[in-house]
């Protein structure tokens, strides 16, 4: 039997290759991505595939590779705030917050109450755009045209509001250390209130239209299973965790932040499948909801600045050590790790990814499965390039 | 007993698709929620908050000059590197001050040379490797950088986002002058050119 | 914490959780390694990441252990040649450590033993394309494990760790994290 692909035939370049080499002599090996329109930006995943039936995937990338860490070692602390808007499009302020909070723990920076409310509202708005644009972009991918334009219908409400304090649309740097660079105005709280309730709205319209729709349903039900051991073992967090039945959540298991102020459920799927993590997020945005309607009551009441006096100057040294802080991202576990020598520019920045953790569960997880359901796992698992490269 | 289930649950999924099929038929009947642009444009209030490219605050009282006192803090800070300022230099002084600043000098006193004034030359600023962060604005000790609201601009090539942020100062103190010449008020004046950046 | 009890511990150490984000603290010998991450797994800790940290003292690998029943986590340190960077492979028993491994190949270029797929990741992989890994310090950067991080409370500690953390004759304090 003539070995096809033969590995010394098979062009492409070296994960190609390197993945040829083991493959069996009857299957085909087959590039998804990297310009294909449901891997999010420029994953390539490398399939081995038995007819319709994925045999062996191995994710290729590092296309969107922006060094981020390095740049972290090349410029000064407070300089390196812009890039944490980069890393992740999707949920930048948690970037902000996982950066801000390491180095406020590294330098023992106390962040005022007001600011702590305005991070966990902003922080929260943000997670509602990020679970809004997964949430039209899967259901692309799916297949379906219609409900992306409801989505940014109110993802495009919410980023009128952030626009206000923020000054961006999507890659915000707002964060300082020791506070926020702006105070949330009057028109921001008033339109806050006026979009939850609209939002509160418009979330059975989504159930509607989408959740119990039975063609969805038959599409992602049972279909990457993503268990508690497999979770274990890849250090999977976020909707992914929670999806698996794990109620693991930093804003619970680990408050950082006035989360502990704050009274909302830790929604959990014991399905381990697409539809699980799918469910997962849908009930984290009424949740998120929840969070942003206490905190814009406390708001009036919390005491002090929205930035702390005498908060460091971009170019300010920070005191020799090591500081890690991790925040509950719209993926999953962002995490800092920061080490200084006590000089103005950083020693080693380390950045966590949570898609990073979640993607590497794919090539598990999709063994055996049909082709077209791969499409469908890749986009439970929310995933956004950028990040995983940084 | 589990094909009537079967029965009840196939009508029960036929029906979340009629149950979709209302939703999207009932937002058919709404109004358009896009922009199109440009026969229509965003949000008077959308566009006011929006943060566009940096610009600079030009004095309450000379539309013309700017806040900005070339201190460099916003160049030394800028995690970019997008802005160039270069400070005034010093006026070159008239044959009349040379030739007392050289008696002086005779005569072992302290030489009086005339001071540089503190305000920038030139004001350079390259949008195209701007990151947006606000890190000059919150970091100018007189407030003369704010981010415009500049939501509608576009350019064909690189060349078009270096801009001379002086000479942008002037052009919108002209255009101020000229839409509202009845506008004498300096502050109100600045109100409006903030308004039409 | 009594997870690594009987195992050679080099240093264990209590940390101030509020003040650098981890409770505990453990420096291994690379040969230890494998069998503490494994005791680790059997515990339901997960590995949030790891790193490298290029150091005077050698190459600092640092992995950081969570668990998803309670807050805390455990950070477990390995000193090995700055030169020529080596350690066991970990991605037999988490899965997980495979990318971060290939990442930390890719960014120090320390090579994982046994791993199985030891190639590029986030890097140029063809052959001609490769560069040098690009977060090693110069020599003019680098500096020692004790300007960087402080031993913390420990409670057992072998001469060659306290040594790495020992000031010469008072130069200047010890870095407190």
């Amino acid at each position: 039997m003539t070995r096809y692909p033969d590995p010394k035939q098979v062009g492409g370049d070296f994960y190609s290759r390197n993945f040829a080499k083991n493959a069996r002599p009857d299957t085909l090996i087959l590039n998804l991505g990297p310009q294909h329109p449901s891997t999010h930006g420029v994953l390539r995943v490398l399939l081995e595939l038995d007819g319709e039936y994925i045999l062996r995937a191995e994710p290729v990338f590092g296309y969107l590779h922006r060094m981020h860490e390095k740049m972290g070692e090349t410029k000064a602390w407070g300089q390196f705030m812009p890039n944490m808007g980069r890393v992740d499009y999707g949920h930048p302020l948690s970037w902000n917050w996982a950066y801000c909070g390491a180095v406020e723990k590294l330098a023992g920076i106390e962040v005022p109450e007001r600011a702590e409310v305005i991070r966990v509202i902003t922080h929260e708005m943000n997670r509602l755009t990020s679970h809004l644009l997964w949430w039209g972009a899967y259901i692309l991918d799916l297949g379906a045209f219609t409900p992306i334009m409801y989505a940014f219908d109110d993802r495009e409400h919410l980023l009128d509001l952030l626009q206000r304090p923020t000054a961006s649309r999507l890659t915000y740097s707002y964060f300082r250390f020791g506070g926020v660079s702006k105070d949330l105005d009057e028109k921001f709280v008033e339109g806050t209130k006026a979009f939850i309730a609209r939002f509160r709205q418009r979330l059975p319209m989504y159930k509607d239209l989408v959740t119990d729709n039975i063609i969805l349903r038959k599409r992602v039900e049972d279909i990457g299973i993503i268990d508690q051991d497999m979770v274990t073992r890849y250090g999977a967090t976020g909707p992914v965790a929670r999806g698996a039945g794990l109620a693991y959540d930093l804003r619970v298991s680990e408050p950082f932040g006035v989360y502990d102020r704050f009274d909302f459920k830790v929604p959990t799927q014991t399905t381990c499948c697409s539809m699980g993590r799918y469910l997962v997020r849908m009930e984290e945005m009424e949740q998120s909801c929840r969070i942003i309607e206490q905190a814009l009551e406390q708001l009036p009441g919390a005491e002090g600045p929205h930035l702390v006096k005498g908060a460091p100057k971009p170019q300010a040294k920070m005191p020799a050590g090591e500081a890690y802080f991790a925040v509950e991202g719209g993926r999953g576990k962002v995490g800092v790790y920061v080490v200084s020598d006590g000089s103005k520019i950083p020693y080693r920045v380390k950045l966590r990814a949570p898609g990073f953790s979640n993607l590497s569960c794919f090539a598990e997880a999709c063994q055996g499965m049909l082709l077209a359901d791969a499409v469908a796992v890749l986009g439970s698992l929310d995933l956004i390039i950028p990040e995983i490269d940084r | 007993m589990s094909a009537v289930k079967d029965i009840f649950q196939s009508v029960k999924d036929l029906w979340s698709l009629f149950v979709g099929l209302r939703v999207t038929g009932k937002y058919f009947m709404q109004p358009t929620l896009t922009v199109h642009y440009p026969r229509e444009t965003v949000d008077e209030d959308v566009e006011q908050t929006y943060g566009g490219h940096v610009e600079l605050v030009p004095k309450p009282k000379n539309p013309l000059k700017p806040k900005c006192i070339g201190c460099m803090m916003c160049v030394t800070n800028c995690p970019s590197g997008c802005l160039t300022v270069v400070k005034a230099k010093a006026p070159k002084p008239t044959p009349e001050e040379e030739q007392a600043m050289k008696e002086a000098e005779a005569r072992g006193e302290k030489v009086k040379k005339p001071k540089a004034p503190k305000e920038p030359a030139k004001f350079m600023y390259d949008y195209s490797l701007c990151s947006l962060c606000g890190t000059c604005i919150e970091n100018c000790p007189v407030g003369s950088l704010r981010y415009s609201n500049n939501i509608y601009f576009v350019g064909t090539s690189r060349k078009e986002f270096k801009l001379d942020l002086l000479q942008r100062l002037q052009r919108q103190a002209e255009n101020t002058a000229k839409a509202a010449p009845e506008a004498s008020e300096p502050e109100q004046a600045a109100e409006t050119a903030k308004s039409e950046a | 914490m009594k997870l690594f009890d009987n195992l050679p511990i080099e240093c264990k150490a209590r940390a101030d959780y509020e003040k650098t984000g981890q409770e505990w603290v453990f420096f291994f010998k690379p040969g230890v390694l494998r069998k503490a991450v494994q005791r680790l797994y059997k515990d339901g800790w997960f590995l949030e990441d790891l790193l490298a940290l290029d150091t005077t003292d050698g190459m600092l690998l640092v992995y950081h252990f969570d668990k998803m029943s309670r807050p805390g986590r455990v950070t477990l340190k390995v000193l090995t040649s700055g030169t020529e960077p080596k350690i066991p492979t970990i991605s037999d028993i988490y899965q997980g450590a495979d990318w971060h491994e290939r990442e930390v190949y890719d960014f120090h270029g320390v090579v994982f033993e046994g791993h199985p797929n030891l190639i590029p990741l986030l890097l140029p992989a063809e052959e001609d394309q490769r560069i040098e890994p690009p977060l090693l310090k110069t020599d003019k950067k680098r500096t020692g494990l004790k300007n960087l991080m402080s031993l913390y409370e420990t409670e057992v500690c072998s001469a060659a760790v306290e040594a790495l953390f020992t000031e010469e004759p008072a130069e200047e304090a010890p870095a407190e994290g």
